[in-house]
């Protein structure tokens, strides 16, 4: 078990028909792209509630702790006292790195399909790049696939993540798992 | 988000999108690369008889799969539990587990710039996987809208310089045994410093604050004013602002720092994380904390643009050097990370924190002395 490429190939079919969906190719190939991000970003979002799921007591004690700290150390500095101020600010600084670690964890969950996705990418398009009908100053007529996959892929997570948190089940889940008052 | 939030995302994608658009065909570097290094099934050749490698390589080392799953599970257990030393594992399993590394270094005499574009892939996979993770965790608290916003100006304009200048000036220049002793040095500082943390003094100063944070706890219950705070109240107000101080209150209590302290840490951080590929973001916040005393979600908040452009570019920088990535690797590590990050946290109760950061002085200082001696001195301790 030395390559993955048995594995691209394998998913090729399934990767490819929405590129084909449409017939101008610059049109397929942004469709077909679009879709892929999606299935990125719903494999991702998924992987990364299981993780936060199975975690949600540990991730709420840091997130309480980080709190209580913080909510503390403003209240020391309403009352002036400086020095409690640093003291309980450290405090919240310790469980701010335990939190801030896992939260990276977390986000390379959420990301872990995309670098398959651009594998499958890289070998079906590395040699075509997308071809736009204009020809931009500084920019030119043609995108790489890298470039246009990772631009795509953030419009489409940035839009995902706005349209879900509309929907108060998602958001109610995503506070809970967390222990973020949101 | 806020309205000047927004704002600043709003650049800072543009400039990401125009930067990853005027990236040229990467795809030429490393052919070129390939095509200049001699063929034969000697050390040092690229032997076109046997299937393609890392990167595509004739010959390149075939990364046991399994083994970078099960390496990348450690690298999220560490991520999840520890703290910074993920990026440092992460490295580690690239340079030397993966056998990536005597690869690059084979081709020192022969093939120089072979040697140095699996170089510069190995450091921008570690950015990959740590430098992109410190992103969202620092992007929750800049969201609040709690930010300073001169200090992350200042922050962000020296992560400019250091991302860009580091790269720029490194890629397709440094030589893999180059990269693994600064790698090594900067290991073993990490070490160090953890050494200095579970010391009689370290312990004592943390012991100190921790009994002064519950002195004061106690003083706020007793008074029973301990109801919650308003924590969606930023309470920054900038007062004075030139070019050698700032000065804001934050909830009445005066703040100052000279804005060229952020500049230069922001240099500094963001070049030393960009060269080595190791994040970064996790330093960011206690230079924050130390230089500007800010309170701890202001600096987390106030360091998450620093850390998005250093980030942005690292990587686009790179990639506009003609860097190529192993994507499929990539991903597989990612998933890796993704179950050592569920194991990690449940599993973390049953290891005391000073054992465990004990552990860790132990490999960093082997691991950096090591990489010190193999990387500068073509010395090696064991094998």
């Amino acid at each position: 078990m030395n390559s993955l490429t048995p594995l691209l190939i394998m998913i090729d079919p399934w990767f490819i028909a929405p590129f084909r969906w449409l017939s101008p190719p610059a049109a397929g190939y942004v469709l077909g792209t679009i879709v892929l991000a999606l299935y990125c970003f719903i494999l991702g979002d998924i992987s990364a509630i299981g993780v936060k799921y199975f975690n949600r007591e540990y991730i709420r004690k840091l997130q309480e702790k980080m709190d209580r700290n913080h909510n503390l150390s403003e209240k020391a500095l309403k009352m002036g006292d400086k020095e409690s101020y640093k003291a309980v600010n450290s405090q919240a600084l310790d469980a701010f790195g335990y939190s801030f670690s896992l939260g990276a964890a977390i986000f390379c969950v959420s990301i872990w399909p995309m670098p398959f996705a651009l594998a499958w990418v890289h070998m079906r398009f590395a040699d075509a790049p997308l071809e736009l009908p204009v020809t931009l100053p500084l920019l030119g007529n043609s995108v790489h696939y890298f470039a246009s996959f990772l631009l795509i892929y953030i419009a489409v997570r940035m839009i995902s993540a706005a349209v879900l948190n509309r929907f108060t089940g998602y958001s109610r889940l995503m506070a809970n798992l967390t222990g973020r008052n949101q | 988000m806020a309205k000047k939030n927004k704002i600043i995302f709003f650049v800072v994608l543009v400039a990401l999108s125009v930067g990853l658009w005027m990236e040229p065909a990467f795809a030429g570097k490393l052919q070129d690369a390939i095509a200049a290094a001699p063929t034969g099934a000697d050390k040092g050749q690229v032997d076109t008889s046997l299937p393609a490698g890392f990167l595509g390589i004739p010959g390149a080392p075939q990364v046991n799969l399994i083994v970078a799953f099960l390496w990348a599970i450690w690298v999220g257990w560490i991520f999840s539990t520890v703290g910074a030393f993920g990026g440092v594992m992460a490295g580690v399993g690239h340079m030397s587990i993966f056998g990536l590394g005597g690869y690059a270094k084979s081709f020192k005499e022969t093939a120089p710039s072979l040697n140095k574009a699996i170089t510069d892939s190995i450091r921008g996979s570690n950015q990959y996987l740590v430098g992109f993770s410190a992103l969202i965790s620092s992007f929750n608290y800049y969201k609040m809208g709690r930010l300073v916003v001169p200090l992350a100006v200042s922050l962000g304009v020296g992560s400019i310089l250091g991302a860009w200048g580091s790269v720029s000036l490194s890629a397709g220049k440094i030589s893999f045994s180059q990269y693994q002793g600064y790698f090594g040095v900067f290991v073993l500082a990490l070490g160090l410093y953890l050494l200095y943390e579970t010391s009689s003094k370290g312990q004592a100063s943390k012991k100190n604050a921790k009994a002064a944070a519950q002195a004061f706890e106690e003083t706020v219950q007793k008074q029973k004013s301990g109801e919650k705070v308003d924590v969606s109240s930023l309470g920054v107000k900038i007062t004075k602002f030139s070019l050698t101080q700032v000065c804001f209150t934050f909830y009445s209590v005066e703040f100052k720092f000279n804005p060229l302290i952020p500049l230069v840490g922001g240099v500094v951080i963001s070049a030393i994380a960009a060269f080595l590929g190791v994040g970064g973001g996790f330093l960011l916040v206690p230079f924050l904390t130390s230089v500007a005393e800010l309170p701890m979600y202001l600096a987390a908040g106030t360091s998450a643009l620093a850390v998005l452009i250093s980030m942005i570019t690292s990587i686009v920088t790179l990639i506009s050097k003609g860097v190529q990535f192993d994507w499929a690797l990539i991903g597989l590590e990612l998933a890796g990370v993704a179950v050592g990050s569920i194991i990690g946290p449940r599993t973390s109760k049953y290891f005391s924190d000073l054992w465990l950061k004990r552990l860790f002085i132990v490999l960093a200082l082997y691991v950096g002395v090591d990489y010190v001696l193999r990387g500068f001195f073509n010395y090696r301790m064991f094998g």
